[in-house]
């Protein structure tokens, strides 16, 4: 984990302040094994196809990613300049791991790798995306998802 | 959060969390916890055994049965932040700078992005990808967007559909991510030398730290709100005492 402690005190003082919600129910969804299940990326990078809408402050949409996008149509428009951008820079993978979901469905690891991906872009409030996030479970599903992997920045 | 929501949808999830105080406080159901900086949730560039470990063990989650919120811990101490001590950073501009002589940060900076372009060109071609592209401009076109505000605030946008301030953001974005995708080519260097890089012996560098010094002295609230949120990361703003 980050330590906060290590970083500039600006950005302690966000991290430590940003407000986090506590939810009273405990969703949890039970599956077979992972070797049966599809898998989908859901980041919150702020990345997109070169040719789709950019993300502007407050952005709550997101933005589809088919899984057999050329890595070099994907770019990124988070509005925060505060996290390592470098890596994404060198290496799709360390945000978004095309290669690695493929790898794993091709070595048994996982069941399939999912039509589409999804991003939102992070600075925006989460409780803004609610809506955004229920109606992309039902595209989920409909794409026969039943397991995604969160990736934050 | 998003993670509660899409559970609540009827889907399983596993999220990689880069802040433990965050998912302590939100619960997600199945979240792993990396040393990783923010920015990279399966890790450090290029080091693909390390990022499938990462993946691997964020969706072994999923085949957790038990209900309730589990919060688990990589099981990996390298957060790669190691320096690569054979790393050559390339040379640059950055000598004797007259931030005030407009015509010569113009030329050196020219000069700075011709001299990166040969290893920019071969990370397009090893890498397959460029991270280069939100402003839809030429690096050339991004270098004189970049330099058309250090005289202050204009609305001469070189896109009809997006104002001269946001291509002023993205040609940033984008400026940096030429540097970044050129300076790593053929080497591992960490975050932090990337940014000792480019903050401390570029003319690029300079540029974006004279114009926010610039933004954030004029009256123009959007100019301000640029010059303060999208161009020096916070980190270098504490590490330079900007």
């Amino acid at each position: 984990m980050v330590d906060v402690r290590t970083l500039p005190d600006v950005m302690q003082k966000h991290l430590n302040e940003v407000e986090c919600p506590v939810f009273e129910n405990k969703p949890w969804v039970r599956g077979g094994p992972l070797n049966e299940r599809r898998v989908a990326i859901l980041s919150s990078a702020g990345l997109h196809l070169r040719s789709d809408k950019h993300f502007a402050g407050g952005d709550h949409s997101y933005r589809v990613i088919p899984d057999d996008t050329d890595p070099d149509e994907i770019v990124m428009s988070h509005v925060s300049v505060n996290f390592d951008r470098t890596a994404f820079q060198q290496d799709l993978n360390v945000t978004f791991p095309l290669k690695h979901l493929a790898d794993m469905e091709e070595e048994g690891l996982i069941g399939s790798v999912a039509s589409n991906h999804y991003s939102f872009m992070g600075a925006t409030d989460p409780r803004d995306m609610e809506d955004d996030a229920r109606q992309l479970a039902g595209v989920l599903k409909s794409d026969q998802v039943d397991a995604v992997v969160l990736l934050p920045v | 959060m998003l993670a509660h929501y899409l559970e609540e949808e009827g889907l399983a999830t596993t999220v990689v969390s880069l802040v433990r105080l965050h998912s302590e406080t939100i619960r997600p159901p199945r979240s792993l916890f990396v040393p990783f900086e923010l920015g990279r949730p399966l890790g450090p560039p290029n080091n693909h055994v390390l990022q499938r470990k990462a993946l691997e063990q964020a969706l072994g989650l999923l085949e957790y049965d038990d209900g309730s919120s589990l919060i688990s811990d990589f099981d990996q101490n390298n957060d790669g932040t190691k320096p690569d001590e054979n790393w050559l950073p390339p040379a640059t501009g950055f000598s004797n700078l007259d931030m005030s002589d407009v015509t010569d940060l113009a030329q050196r900076l020219k000069n700075e992005i011709e001299t990166l372009a040969p290893n920019y060109t071969l990370s397009v071609k090893t890498r397959g990808r460029s991270p280069v592209g939100i402003a839809k401009l030429t690096i050339d076109e991004i270098a004189k967007h970049i330099l058309s505000f250090l005289d202050g605030p204009h609305e001469l946008s070189p896109r009809e559909d997006l104002s001269a301030a946001m291509v002023l953001r993205f040609s940033v974005d984008d400026l940096k991510a030429y540097y970044a995708a050129s300076a790593s080519h053929g080497g591992s260097p960490s975050s932090l030398q990337l940014g000792n890089w480019f903050w401390r012996d570029t003319v690029a560098g300079q540029i974006l730290i004279s114009l926010r010094a610039a933004a954030m002295d004029h009256s123009d609230k959007r100019f301000n709100i640029v010059g303060s949120k999208f161009l020096v990361p916070r980190i270098w703003i504490d590490e330079l005492n900007l």
